[in-house]
């Protein structure tokens, strides 16, 4: 499996695991996200051999990182370079990685932000939400097929946003 | 413009198409019929495979991305998101709809011809009307015949393993396109190639005919096989006791190009393995491989000189070899 696999199919747990630590829902999202910056940034420098143990020890690190930085701006202190910023590679490949790793998810939501609010929300009932296109079609008091066609939209925006990338 | 529409429904350039097949595959994981279709329709061409590989990538940075807040304006550089929501349920789904127990694409014609036939990952024991033991590989489709002109099995595809009852007036024929395997009282496999069929015997004596313009027969008796290519008979040995290690849901291999082995996982794999390279049949493999786990077995075959497998959405599997 690609990195990539292994991130999405690992996510859930992921954002369980970040949970705990953040004690904040949104808060895990965005350790979440972040790992996985950090975690294409490690693969692209190098093979793991434990690829899932290190994408859950990068949410930990992070996690607590934000944990110890919201405990500072209590205290009205800014110090040190956080711990978790060590982990990101600095070495130029991967750190090119990083950057475009966090370009293409950029480019997902540039996409999403584009749609127009029915397709958009038809999209992220089917890709996010776990809907299925019937209950789309309900919600939304449109056919299957125009609610299949909406979802369909929205990924093919997606896939021209990133090809005009390259 | 529209095009490539067929019964299925999906149309459009090659692109919405494998767009369309991510959502309607998502939102229908169990229809066995829609998922056949896929593999069809991912088999077309390495265009196909192609378009679906960039919307399988696509859909994995969807759900790694995350949906975009509401009601905020999209700022370039946050990853600030709000909200709890289910994520990647979309590949779990995915994910799930592999797990799901898949009955074989449809053989067309040969399902119509056959007595008893398997599907993907399935292994079935036939008992034949006079008494023999017939057990089917993954994917095999066989139709028997007991009359006046004496036992005639044909193996119309896949593969097989024999166990013979002894009748000397009624000898036991089977029959692989081309091919013709006679034998009395025996246990033996038969697998039916895309150009001839191979054979092995592990208990007993076979004669194996090719009806080529030379018409070439080969007596084997335990322990030894046969590779019928044409008009060609190339003889081989095998240990008795690895006679169709298939049995035994293993592929024990000695010395055959790659491809010929991506062949014996194929039977296996739920989804499509598109295999491509120079190296197919000029490179030589030797392994022991697990056909349970075509992932696995797919990941040893890499693990060998120059020879990649990419993942491409639970579906598909791309081997290339240099």
């Amino acid at each position: 499996m690609d990195a990539l696999q292994v991130f999405v199919a690992a996510r859930v747990e992921l954002l369980r695991y970040a949970a705990r630590f953040t004690g904040d829902a949104a808060e895990a999202e965005d350790v979440v996200q972040e790992a996985w910056l950090r975690f294409c940034a490690a693969t692209s420098a190098r093979q793991l051999d434990e690829p899932t143990g290190y994408l859950f020890r990068i949410v930990r690190n992070l996690a607590l990182d934000m944990h110890r930085r919201r405990a500072r701006e209590n205290q009205l202190f800014e110090s040190e370079a956080s711990a978790a910023t060590a982990a990101v590679p600095s070495d130029a490949p991967s750190q090119q990685a990083y950057l475009e790793a966090r370009g293409e998810l950029a480019m997902i939501h540039k996409a999403l932000a584009q749609l127009p609010v029915r397709t958009r929300r038809a999209f992220e009932m089917h890709r996010f939400e776990g809907r299925k296109l019937v209950e789309i079609a309900a919600e939304l008091g449109i056919s299957k097929s125009l609610a299949q066609e909406l979802v369909m939209d929205g990924v093919e925006l997606c896939k021209k946003t990133l090809r005009r990338r390259d | 413009m529209k095009t490539g529409a067929d019964e299925s429904g999906i149309s459009g350039d090659l692109s919405r198409q494998a767009s369309a097949w991510l959502v309607r595959l998502e939102d229908a994981p169990e229809n066995d019929v829609l998922r056949a279709q896929f593999l069809d329709w991912v088999a077309t061409s390495h265009a196909h495979q192609a378009a679906w590989e960039e919307t399988a990538r696509v859909s994995d940075l969807i759900a790694a991305a995350g949906p975009l807040p509401w009601g905020k304006p999209f700022l370039p550089t946050s990853s600030a998101r709000r909200g709890w929501f289910a994520p990647a349920r979309a590949f779990a789904s995915l994910a799930a709809a592999v797990c799901i127990a898949w009955i074989a694409v449809p053989y067309g014609a040969v399902m119509l011809r056959a007595d008893a036939i398997t599907g993907i990952g399935e292994l079935r024991q036939v008992k034949l009307q006079d008494g023999s033991i017939a057990q089917l590989a993954p994917g095999t489709a066989i139709a028997f015949n007991n009359d006046a002109g004496g036992r005639r099995l044909s193996l119309l595809q896949g593969e097989a393993w024999f166990d013979v009852a002894h009748d000397k007036a009624r000898p036991f024929k089977v029959i692989a396109g081309e091919d013709t395997v006679t034998v009395l009282g025996t246990a033996f496999s038969v697998r039916k190639t895309d150009s001839g069929a191979e054979v092995a015997v592990q208990r007993g004596h076979v004669v194996v005919a090719a009806k080529g313009a030379h018409s070439a027969r080969a007596d084997l008796l335990a322990g030894e096989s046969a590779l019928v290519d044409g008009d060609a008979v190339t003889r081989g040995t095998i240990r008795p006791d690895r006679v169709a290690s298939w049995r035994e849901g293993v592929a024990i291999i000695d010395a055959r190009p790659v491809g010929d082995v991506i062949d014996r996982i194929r039977p296996w794999y739920r989804g499509y393995i598109s295999a491509r390279g120079p190296g197919l049949t000029s490179r030589h493999v030797s392994g022991v491989y697990d056909l349970r786990d075509p992932d696995l077995a797919l990941e040893a075959l890499a693990r060998a000189h120059q020879i990649t497998v990419s993942r491409v959405s639970p579906w598909l599997r791309i081997v290339t070899v240099q």
